[in-house]
């Protein structure tokens, strides 16, 4: 697809989507996604009384908005090199499926894949068939280019409303030019929703024992919400991925295997369903450039996911 | 007379693996030797027979007994693997027998008798016995098949017809129509029938024998039943002759079971109108070499009860002689037997099932009148008491042709006979490999038992039918084979593929020689690749080299005479590169033996790859083994596995004592003349002292050979590698002779081999080439570069495993950490030396000052390296050199915030080449830091344009691999070199 026609199709998805609410601005409102968990649980019954919301630090009144009144542009951005082949290419693209099956009338999803390799097979579309016939045409081979293909689909959601980025691979970084803090710091910025799924076993390989932190735990399929009790070890691949999520408020969803990674999909796609929106506007006081942000619980017992920081100002658009 | 002799000399059970020899001089009759219980009779001697041919004896020089194959004990056993090969040498022959239901005498109840029992009758039989199916006069029809199941489907559409009785207004039995109508007619009898339906009376003696008057009704009614039976004997013998003649087709000897409720010929009734055509079959059934069962099932009496409203006849028992009179005939006249029955026919087919299981094979002289295709009466007797024979009283022997049958001709034959042909041994192997999406490739391996002196005159091929019985695949060729070594001395080899749709066939192999030896074999076979866990696997292909004149050969048994074995196995349907793994088990262990990764490479259709590996059984002693293929997808997880048994035969000291490998002179001339892939196969298979050997005396030799020397064994180590073996031998020897040539041929070898192992990602084997290299070439810039390079990549890919990476932070010192960094500094400080001893040698090499640029600046000297990098651009170094500098030193701008210069050296590198992903992802990560968030994003979409239509590949992506995509150039111009 050359540039002009690319433009074009872009052009043409955003024309067909719903008009977007305007996020990341210093005048409409700044939208905040946030996740309440107890216990690793996700928390439902939240008011807008339970939450309280600090610009840096000066605390803001908002509105809580209703998650389904909002579209959500997906970004699936997907690794596709080459020790993705076989039986996890298989598993992914049933996983994706969940993923897909779960978007809503007014939602949007695009396909980005890398190796070494930046594409995007698919622009944002309403169509579920595109998504599926481009996940059926995957061909998996070469080196890894995580971090450059983070960026990439960091940029192109950016500004497109509520944009949830589910990154997978199952291995390490080995060719990008752009570094940890580059994206992180672009991460920052935006207004995405990261959630990573990575294959486990594979990111453990190669690692010294040494140099792993046990911190990290699975989720329990069954109770997508829910952490089990069970630690595994984090090696500096997964504490990258995850560090990088919880940057925009997502997670790490660790699957063990290929035949698990439908159930971190399904998480990912529950989570989003059980997380709350929070709009508000910038006090005067509040000038443009990168804000802190803070939301947490009042009265109420629980951990409260959510991006720290968002750029106000056109910089932001 | 030799080959009778020979028979004799065997005895009855080793000469019975001779079947049918087809190059006799002397006549030969098959007759059946039973008991009282219809047992076979095998221990007979030729001595025990009597023959006497038109009232002469004649001696009888050979009795050779023919055993056929036992029955299946297990209904649905499963054929051998399609692997596995089979012989025709030493397997019980199969019989051939005809089913013929006569329909036009069979009831409905009858033929469903017939029916039930004939299919059960196919249960008594071998595997290996071919059944056919003709109704007589007409009906179903099955040509020679194994299939029993196939068989037992047709027998299941038998259908009988109406009984001979009478629907008319009198009833009428058949004896009382022969007496009323045949010449030697019973008055008596008939003036009963009169009595009976004219009068309605029982018989009485009211009326004497003559004094019944002519009824036209009752008479017209005696001449319908009467002039019925002798149209429907006259069809069905016609039938049954016509069978026969075209049995004659068939070779090697047949049994017919005629099977129905009776064949008037009228002989107990005074008839004698089926003589002329009792003859013919006689003749026929002799040129067949067909004996006839026939069965009688005799369901009169059962049938008469059913006529319950009229008077029954009393004729019952004459009527049932009259029925019996025609089938006792044909037996009689074919050297068979009759057998009667009341209700059902098992047991008389039981029976002809037991009688059958063996056979002799009478070998006498012959006169001169004997070979003129003509019957000659001929009577056997047995000498032993209780042993009956059952013996054709005609012989027929045909003419020899005038003109000789070519080899192609007699192989033909021996395609389309119903039976195998044993003459010359066969071994077949069949391989079904993948062929593209819809079609496999059926390999045939065979082993020809002939000597070398036939290589050019015998003809072998093979005929292909698909499940339907339908021809697939055909092809006779003669003078095609090559000899080979084979465990019983010389054979020939043969090897044909053929495409095929996926699918069961049965495959057929045979080959002549033109003095008339034949040999056949026949498998059933599914021609489907092994789905495995969503890939397809060929079988597994054992071959060894030098088994042949002119190379490998594919071990047909999985006998192994040599030291080394090639295995291949091809894993279709794999979305990446999958992996295998051959091990070499003693059968029934779980422990392998011996272990080789196979070298998996794509082949030319998508998603295929062979997986090869060369073993060396060098070490193993003579016995059997188990090897497996054990593939495995791409995530590592096993998908499936091949088992092939292997038996080795050659003990590991007589296999390094043959010393059979061609001279060093003459492999290392082959290779320098250019015949570089068979001189270094042959190298790769030479013993290890012997190599070592050849390596110490190079030194004598010219420096064209010296050179020579050292690609070939060069070559040989990757060829090893390719089969998954050590190359170190070859490798350690090829440095041993580099070290002895010292020259500038030398130093361009070891730079090409290190290139050579940075290219395929051996990352450690290539620091050792290059470290080794600089000990004989300290001054080489190229290798000095291949060191830095890698030590540069080691260094990065530690440092990206830093926790800092993420947060910029130095978050934790644990001792580990601490290690952990002193590793990643070494790794730096080592490329560093080493960049700077290449440009110490060569100050205008702008790559290894580019490196020296990126290394200064992972180890945070960005002064050195902004200097090391302008430099690279003030020497107009080649463009991607020149690229990787100016993105470089872009990176070096931003991190220092000097983001206009940032991005004024990304557009440099853009503009170098604007379809890298990298220069526009640097410039977008720029622009983004600039506030330009548009521009950001739309270098994005630059990058995500070009995807897919990307001219070349961006110059990052084939950083971590230096120079080394020039190293097959350079070996190659070596190789070129090397020879004359």
């Amino acid at each position: 697809m050359s540039l002009s026609v690319l433009a074009l199709v872009l052009a043409a998805a955003a024309v067909q989507a719903p008009a977007p609410p305007s996020f990341a601005t210093g005048v409409e409102g700044v939208y905040v996604d946030v996740f309440v968990s107890d216990g690793g649980r996700p928390v439902v019954d939240l008011a807008a009384g339970d939450l309280e919301l600090r610009d840096d630090g000066v605390r803001r009144p908002f509105e809580l908005v209703a998650v389904e009144s909002l579209p959500l542009a997906s970004f699936l951005v997907f690794d596709t090199s080459g020790s993705v082949a076989g039986a996890k290419l298989e598993a992914l693209r049933g996983a994706a499926g969940v993923l897909v099956g779960s978007l809503r009338p007014g939602d949007e999803a695009a396909l980005v894949t890398f190796n070494h390799e930046l594409r995007l097979p698919v622009p944002p579309t309403a169509d579920p068939s595109l998504l599926e016939h481009a996940l059926a045409r995957i061909r998996p081979g070469g080196e890894t280019a995580l971090l450059d293909a983070l960026y990439a689909a960091t940029l192109l959601a950016s500004g497109r409303g509520r944009s949830l980025l589910v990154l997978f691979t199952d291995g390490d970084d080995t060719l990008s030019w752009l570094d940890d803090r580059q994206v992180m710091q672009v991460l920052l910025e935006s207004n995405v929703l990261v959630q990573v799924v990575g294959l486990v076993p594979e990111l453990e390989r190669g690692y010294d024992p040494a140099l792993m932190r046990h911190d990290l735990r699975f989720f329990d399929p069954n109770n997508p919400g829910d952490i089990s009790e069970k630690p595994m070890p984090e090696t500096p691949h997964m504490r990258r991925l995850r560090r990088l999520a919880e940057a925009t408020g997502g997670r790490f969803w660790p699957a063990s295997a290929p035949d698990r990674l439908a159930d971190a999909f399904r998480a990912v796609a529950e989570a989003m369903r059980t997380r709350y929106v929070l709009r508000f506007e910038p006090g005067p006081a509040q000038g443009e450039g990168l804000h802190e942000l803070e939301v947490k619980l009042v009265g109420r017992k629980g951990s409260v996911h959510c991006r720290k920081t968002y750029r106000s100002g056109a910089a932001a658009r | 007379m030799f080959a009778a002799l020979a028979v004799l000399a065997l005895g009855p059970d080793l000469a019975a693996q001779q079947v049918f020899p087809t190059d006799v001089e002397l006549v030969a009759v098959d007759v059946l030797a039973v008991d009282s219980q219809g047992r076979p009779a095998t221990d007979l001697a030729p001595l025990d027979f009597v023959v006497t041919v038109g009232g002469r004896p004649r001696r009888v020089v050979a009795a050779q007994l023919v055993r056929y194959g036992t029955p299946a004990t297990a209904p649905a056993e499963a054929p051998p693997p399609r692997a596995e090969a089979i012989t025709n040498q030493g397997a019980a022959p199969g019989r051939m027998i005809v089913l013929v239901p006569d329909l036009e005498s069979l009831s409905p109840a009858g033929a469903r008798a017939v029916s039930d029992a004939a299919i059960r009758f196919l249960g008594l039989l071998s595997p290996q016995d071919r059944v056919a199916l003709v109704a007589v006069p007409s009906g179903p029809k099955l040509d020679f098949t194994t299939d029993h199941a196939q068989a037992a489907e047709a027998l299941r559409t038998l259908r009988g017809t109406t009984p001979l009785r009478s629907d008319g207004f009198y009833n009428v039995s058949l004896a009382e129509a022969f007496a009323r109508y045949s010449a030697m007619g019973d008055r008596r009898l008939w003036c009963a029938a009169w009595e009976r339906e004219v009068l309605k009376q029982g018989v009485s003696s009211s009326i004497g024998p003559e004094e019944c008057p002519d009824d036209p009704v009752l008479d017209a009614e005696a001449r319908r039943v009467y002039d019925t039976a002798q149209a429907s004997t006259a069809m069905t013998m016609g039938a049954l002759l016509q069978l026969l003649r075209a049995l004659a087709q068939v070779e090697g000897p047949k049994t017919v079971v005629f099977i129905g409720q009776g064949l008037v010929t009228g002989a107990s009734g005074g008839e004698l109108g089926g003589n002329r055509r009792l003859a013919e079959i006689a003749e026929a059934a002799a040129a067949a070499r067909t004996g006839v069962y026939t069965i009688q099932l005799e369901r009169g009496l059962l049938e008469a009860m059913d006529v319950t409203q009229r008077a029954m006849p009393q004729t019952t028992m004459l009527d049932q002689q009259l029925r019996a009179d025609g089938l006792e005939a044909i037996a009689g006249h074919t050297g068979g037997a009759l057998l009667r029955t009341t209700a059902n026919p098992d047991v008389a087919l039981a029976r002809v099932a037991t009688e059958t299981q063996a056979s002799w094979l009478l070998s006498f002289e012959p006169e001169p009148g004997d070979r003129d295709g003509r019957p000659h009466a001929i009577r056997v007797q047995v000498k032993r008491k209780g042993v009956e024979l059952r013996a054709r009283p005609q012989f027929v022997v045909k003419p020899k042709d005038a003109e000789p049958v070519s080899a192609e001709s007699l192989a033909r034959r021996a395609l389309d006979a119903p039976l195998l042909a044993s003459d010359v041994p066969l071994t077949l192997a069949t391989f079904v490999l993948g062929q593209g999406e819809d079609k496999v490739l059926l390999v045939l391996a065979a082993e020809v038992g002939l000597g070398a002196d036939l290589a050019d005159a015998a003809a072998v091929g093979y005929s292909l039918r698909d499940g339907q019985g339908r021809l697939a695949a055909s092809a006779v060729e003669t003078g095609r084979l090559d000899s080979m070594r084979a465990p019983g001395g010389d054979a020939l080899y043969y090897l044909a593929t053929v495409e095929l749709a996926p699918g069961p066939y049965t495959v057929r192999l045979a080959a002549a020689a033109p003095s008339g030896r034949r040999g056949s074999v026949e498998r059933a076979l599914e021609a489907r690749l092994q789905s495995a866990h969503g890939l397809r696997l060929s079988d597994l292909l054992v071959s060894e080299p030098g088994r042949r004149a002119s190379g490998q050969a594919l071990s047909v048994d999985g006998r192994l005479l040599g030291r080394t074995a090639h295995c291949l196995l091809e894993i279709h349907g794999s979305p990446g590169p999958p992996s295998a793994q051959y091990e070499l088990r003693t059968p029934g262990s779980a422990l392998a033996r011996l272990v080789s990764n196979a070298m998996i490479r794509p082949t030319t259709q998508p998603g295929s790859y062979s997986a090869e590996a060369s073993l060396d059984l060098g070490s193993l002693e003579p016995g059997r083994y188990e090897l497996h293929a054990v593939a495995s997808l791409p995530d590592g997880s096993e998908a499936g596995r091949q088992v092939r048994p292997l038996e080795l035969l050659v003990s590991a000291a007589t296999r390094r004592a043959e010393g059979s490998e061609p001279g060093y002179e003459s492999v290392v001339s082959r290779y320098a003349s250019g015949d570089g892939e068979r001189a270094v196969a042959e190298l790769a298979d030479w013993q290890d002292r012997r190599l070592r050997a050849e390596v110490r005396r190079i030194a004598a030799q010219s420096l064209a050979a010296r050179r020579a020397a050292l690609m070939l064994y060069s070559d040989a180590a990757r060829l090893a590698r390719r089969r998954g073996q050590s190359p170190e031998l070859h490798e350690s020897l090829a440095r041993e002779i580099a070290g002895q040539l010292k020259d500038d041929y030398a130093r361009r070898w070891w730079e090409a081999m290190a290139g050579l192992a940075q290219a395929e990602s051996r990352w450690d084997d290539a620091l050792a080439w290059a470290e080794r290299g600089l000990r004989e070439f300290p001054q080489s810039a190229e290798l000095h570069l291949v060191v830095g390079s890698i030590e540069e990549t080691f260094g990065v890919q530690q440092q990206h495993l830093l926790p800092e990476a993420v947060t910029g932070r130095i978050s934790s010192q644990t001792e580990a950490n601490i290690r952990f960094r002193r590793e990643i500094d070494a790794h730096f400080e080592k490329a560093r030396r080493s960049l700077r001893a290449a440009l110490a040698s060569d100050p205008s090499f702008a790559e290894a000052r580019l490196r020296l640029g990126r290394v200064a600046y992972r180890r945070g000297e960005t002064s050195e390296a902004r200097v090391a990098l302008e430099e690279t651009l003030a020497q107009h170094p080649k463009p991607d050199t020149a690229f990787l500098a100016y993105l470089q030193l872009g990176r070096l701008e931003e991190d220092e915030g000097r983001l206009d210069d940032a991005a004024r050296s990304y557009a440099a590198a853009v503009a170098l080449d604007p379809d890298s992903q990298s220069a526009r992802l640097a410039l977008s990560h720029v622009r983004q830091r600039q506030g330009d968030t548009s521009g950001a994003r739309a270098e994005v979409e630059a990058v995500l344009g070009s995807a897919s239509r990307r001219r070349r590949a961006d110059p990052l992506w084939r950083y971590p691999w230096g120079t080394s995509g020039s190293a097959e150039d350079r070996l190659e111009a070596l190789r070129r070199e090397a020879r004359p």
